[in-house]
């Protein structure tokens, strides 16, 4: 029980808190919604944001990382939040009599059943899947104690993997678990719930159900949250879940009028690049940002935004010398691609990959296909934002796919991780279907 | 064009509504039926059967039953029965198959009353959708779209709930589970056997240490996984050690692994499974399961020149590595009292032994030419089966300078395996084997050998080798070490009768390491 504490506050209570003390001491809008879920979301990301800054900083630089900065950094946050919820009052107007209410409707119900799973879950259960043990949580405890990747340099002594495989992906998630380690905590799994509620909360902020009679659009948390491709992901630590929390959350803060913020949506555009660097899907928000940038006329802030992206970017890549993975992913030359081009095969290769895709995502894919569908019916504008997101995310996933499965000999052999490149789109389709089909139902009223 | 849409749908639905009531009643208990079919079957039968998910008959159904909602004899009929039996009937068993299954673990339920719990949960879907589309109003306006959409909301909310929940078992099963409850239980769930290997090398190997495993191929894609391992060995040194380049890595490390790999999840369909088999000088093992050998004797007769027997009285049954710790390996000797020793020609010992290879006639000589040495008779042994081991007296003999030299008659016990690949699952140190007194044994004879042959020193090693076979002709070290020494120098005949012998050796073994080279030679 003792230990479920401590791993609760040192993977996810002190990261949130630190985002939040961020968030206020920025003055940031966000940070004085205390009741709002929202609130919750963001300061979980951005505190894993700025862990994962520092770290980065830290290792790049050969330092080492300060557990008393750690437990101060920790302990300052908690501090400045109890003083600034006390000083403000804002606890008085939390009625919590209003939130137990809720328990009782069966929907919440079921909600908090899955996210209790996951919670009790990742509160005990220790890393134990293949590459989070060979990378992500052996970088996190090395982290932990101090020693620098760089160390291992001469230590690897085998014909199968050599020293670069520990730069094949930046350190996000290794920065949280070391920040678990430091902390005291036995497991980090934790982290993973916090990107699981991140998401699930702000869903939950929007179509939850409150009060009153069930409608139809109080499903739509559910099926988020019950979505088993996110679900199953919350419970084991690898970077494929948070990195489409980072790219959905990076878009949300760029399509959503009233919570659109293009300085925290580059935040999780940077924190979703330090987690998965290879992932093209960056593309897809410089490109909505540079659509608001021209739609809202604030050229010099996204500009200043869109450089500071690709700055990180070229940092992390000049540093991590990632030979091993950039290099052999982009190799392949246009050139070599016309010449082995064949009509037939990217034919076939394309519906096997649309097969691919929709079998991962099929029902996220069969709401955003309705919610198109009834948009159109009624009439009504579908936004640019969300044709630039959707054109540019099928050319990258078929174009991407395309010059990925000419690397292999059997092209088919990359249909289960071609499906699980979907897991980063099952957010955004899911948060498109159900605004639309909210809009729709409303009016249907 | 939406009038149009609309008038057809109501139609549509009009037409529904005249077929006789009492199919409804059908189409209720054939998706009962239909559910439970599939729970006792597999997940997405009714699919292949039918071609339609079993989810959206289930859906199309409540809202059937929900647009179609009359007074009739059928349908209170079924409201009835759905609300008095089937609902409380559907929610217990689930919650009962779940609560079993996240007791005993995934897989318990189905394997006793041949029910996919997690899937029962469709019934319970289905009973509770009826019963609310019992109680909610119909909508007053049947427009196509909407229903559609709610249709396909509805679906989709049941389809994902369902794929989710069935993880729930698991899930729970894995935190309240008793098999479950350590740290090393749950990488155990997870890592299976791979976990119990890693938690030896930590326990025997110090972080100071290094370590020389398998290469990362079938079946040691786990154990040979440098990085892998390196997560729970590090900070101690790994070194990858492929056939191509085994010495210069067994050089770097103080220890190396002895590991049979996992040949279920990654089969080998050519390669040997037992590592190492190359020349190892061993200096300890550490095994993972305890090596306790349980002999007893039958009977021990004495043959003499001229040709009487004499059968001797039972001696103790002997255990050894019960006292000394779990992995303890040792050899202990019992003597065997001959009357008149200068008449015998042979002992014959008639025995049972649950470790094979563990019992061996030993003649203990001090010949003033030669030194003080042991010779060893063939210790055949086969595991848990009537053996008879023997001795030959006059041969031991006739290599002598005197025939008083031997000294006495012994029963070796050991239960150290003959070659590493045979521990099975072991951690071994890299070096020379420890002996304080003069007294010159096969075992170290030929571990010296295998050092020699490290070091590249393979005349020596030769040397070594074939002293070794003079005092036990079934040496497998050295039989081992002589047919490589024979195949570097392109010696394929001799490398071939070493070979066979170690097969013919080895004949109640497998994976056989003779006849794996006698095949390989044949592929050369």
């Amino acid at each position: 029980m003792i230990i479920s504490l401590i791993n609760l506050f040192a993977g996810y209570l002190t990261i949130t808190l630190l985002g939040w003390t961020c968030l206020d001491l920025f003055r940031n809008r966000f940070a004085h919604k205390l009741s709002s879920l929202l609130t919750l979301s963001i300061s979980f990301l951005l505190g894993a944001t700025l862990i994962n800054i520092v770290f980065t900083a830290i290792m790049i630089s050969g330092a080492n990382i300060s557990h008393q900065l750690v437990f101060s950094a920790a302990i300052i946050s908690l501090a400045y939040f109890i003083f600034r919820v006390v000083r403000s009052g804002v606890w008085k107007r939390i009625s919590l009599t209003k939130y137990m209410s809720t328990l009782k409707l069966p929907l919440n119900l079921l909600l908090i059943a899955f996210i209790s799973t996951i919670l009790l879950h990742n509160l005990s259960w220790p890393v134990t899947d293949w590459d989070a043990l060979t990378l992500y949580d052996f970088r996190g405890r090395v982290f932990s104690e101090n020693i620098r990747i760089e160390d291992f340099r001469n230590d690897i002594h085998d014909t199968y993997s050599n020293f670069d495989y520990y730069y094949s992906y930046p350190f996000m998630t290794s920065s949280l678990h070391a920040w678990s380690y430091i902390l005291g905590a036995s497991t980090p799994m934790i982290v993973y719930f916090g990107f699981y509620l991140s998401l699930v909360l702000l869903f939950y902020e929007k179509w939850g159900i409150r009060s009153g009679k069930p409608k139809l659009t109080h499903l739509f948390p559910l099926i988020l949250a019950a979505s088993p491709e996110l679900f199953s992901h919350s419970t084991i630590a690898y970077t494929n879940l948070p990195y489409t929390i980072f790219f959905f959350f990076s878009i949300y803060f760029l399509i959503d009028k009233k919570n659109y913020s293009p300085t925290i949506s580059t935040l999780m555009l940077l924190s979703s690049f330090f987690t998965r660097s290879l992932e093209p899907f960056w593309l897809i928000t410089i490109s909505v940002m540079l659509y608001q940038m021209v739609k809202r006329k604030s050229v010099i802030k996204s500009s200043v935004l869109i450089a500071l992206f690709f700055l990180s970017r070229y940092l992390w890549t000049s540093y991590a010398v990632v030979d091993l993975t950039n290099k052999r992913l982009v190799s392949i030359s246009l050139g070599s691609i016309l010449a082995n081009f064949n009509l037939k095969e990217l034919f076939q290769i394309e519906l096997f990959l649309v097969k691919n895709y929709l079998t991962y995502i099929k029902i996220p894919t069969l709401l955003a296909a309705l919610a198109a569908f009834l948009t159109i019916r009624e009439r009504k504008r579908i936004r640019p934002a969300w044709l630039i997101i959707f054109t540019l995310g099928t050319a990258i996933l078929l174009g991407g796919g395309y010059i990925f499965a000419q690397k292999y000999t059997v092209w088919s052999s990359i249909g289960p991780s071609a499906a699980r490149m979907m897991l980063s789109f099952t957010p955004l389709l899911m948060y498109f279907a159900f605004t639309h089909l909210a809009d729709y139902l409303n009016e249907k009223k | 064009m939406d009038k149009h849409y609309s008038k057809s749908f109501r139609r549509l639905l009009s037409k529904s509504m005249s077929i006789p009531i009492r199919m409804n009643r059908h189409i209720f208990l054939l998706v009962i039926l239909l559910s439970l079919t599939e729970a006792y079957l597999y997940d997405g039968f009714v699919s292949n059967f039918i071609g339609i998910d079993i989810k959206i008959l289930i859906v199309m159904t409540i809202f059937l039953n929900w647009l179609h909602k009359t007074k009739s004899e059928d349908d209170i009929f079924i409201s009835r029965f759905n609300r008095i039996v089937l609902l409380p009937l559907a929610s217990t068993i689930y919650l009962l198959l779940i609560l079993v299954e996240i007791r005993n673990g995934t897989g318990y339920v189905f394997s006793h009353v041949h029910i996919h719990p997690e899937i029962t949960f469709l019934t319970l879907t289905f009973s509770a959708g009826m019963y609310l589309s019992s109680i909610i109003p119909k909508p007053k306006k049947l427009s196509p779209v909407p229903i559609i959409t709610a249709v396909i909301i509805v679906y989709s909310f049941i389809s994902t709930v369902y794929f989710s929940l069935a993880y729930f078992p698991s899930l729970i099963h894995r935190l309240v589970g008793e098999d479950t409850a350590t740290y090393r239980q749950r990488m155990k769930t997870v890592w299976g056997d791979y976990y119990d290997h890693v938690v030896l090398y930590q326990d025997v190997v110090p972080e100071d240490s290094s370590v020389a495993h398998p290469p990362q191929e079938n079946p040691w894609q786990m154990e040979g996984n440098q990085l892998l391992l390196r997560y729970f060995l590090y900070p101690r040194q790994l070194y990858s050690a492929t056939n191509e380049d085994f010495y210069s890595s067994l050089n770097s490390a103080d220890w190396i692994m002895i590991t049979a790999g996992n040949t279920i999840l990654y089969p080998s369909s050519e390669s040997f499974y037992g590592w190492p088999i190359l020349p190892v000088p061993i200096a300890e093992v550490q095994t993972l399961l305890p090596r306790t050998l349980d002999a007893s004797i039958n009977n021990i007769i004495i043959e003499r020149l001229d040709g009487s027997e004499s059968i001797l009285s039972l001696l103790e049954e002997v255990s050894l590595g019960e006292d000394g710790g779990d992995n303890e390996l040792d050899d202990i000797y019992q003597e065997v009292v001959i009357e008149d020793l200068a008449t015998a020609n042979l002992v014959k010992v008639e025995l049972n032994s649950n470790l094979s290879y563990s019992v061996s006639v030993v003649a203990y000589v001090d010949d003033h030419e030669k030194g003080d040495f042991e010779y060893e008779g063939n210790p055949n042994t086969i595991k848990n089966q009537l053996t008879t081991i023997q001795l030959n007296i006059s041969d031991v003999q006739a290599g002598l300078s005197d025939a008083q030299s031997i000294l006495g008659i012994y029963l070796k016990y050991t239960n150290r395996a003959p070659l590493p690949y045979l521990y099975g699952e072991a951690i071994a140190k890299v070096g020379k084997l420890d002996h304080n007194d003069d007294l010159m044994t096969s075992e170290q004879l030929s571990n010296l050998g295998a050092y020699h042959y490290t070091m590249g020193d393979f005349d020596q090693a030769r040397e070594l080798y074939e002293q070794a076979l003079l005092l036990k002709s079934s040496n497998l070290e050295s039989l081992v070490g002589l047919y490589y020494l024979n195949m570097q120098e392109n010696n394929q005949k001799e490398a071939r009768r070493y070979a066979s012998i170690l097969s013919s050796l080895l004949t109640h073994e497998s994976p056989n390491l003779g006849e794996d080279l006698l095949r390989e030679m044949r592929i050369k």
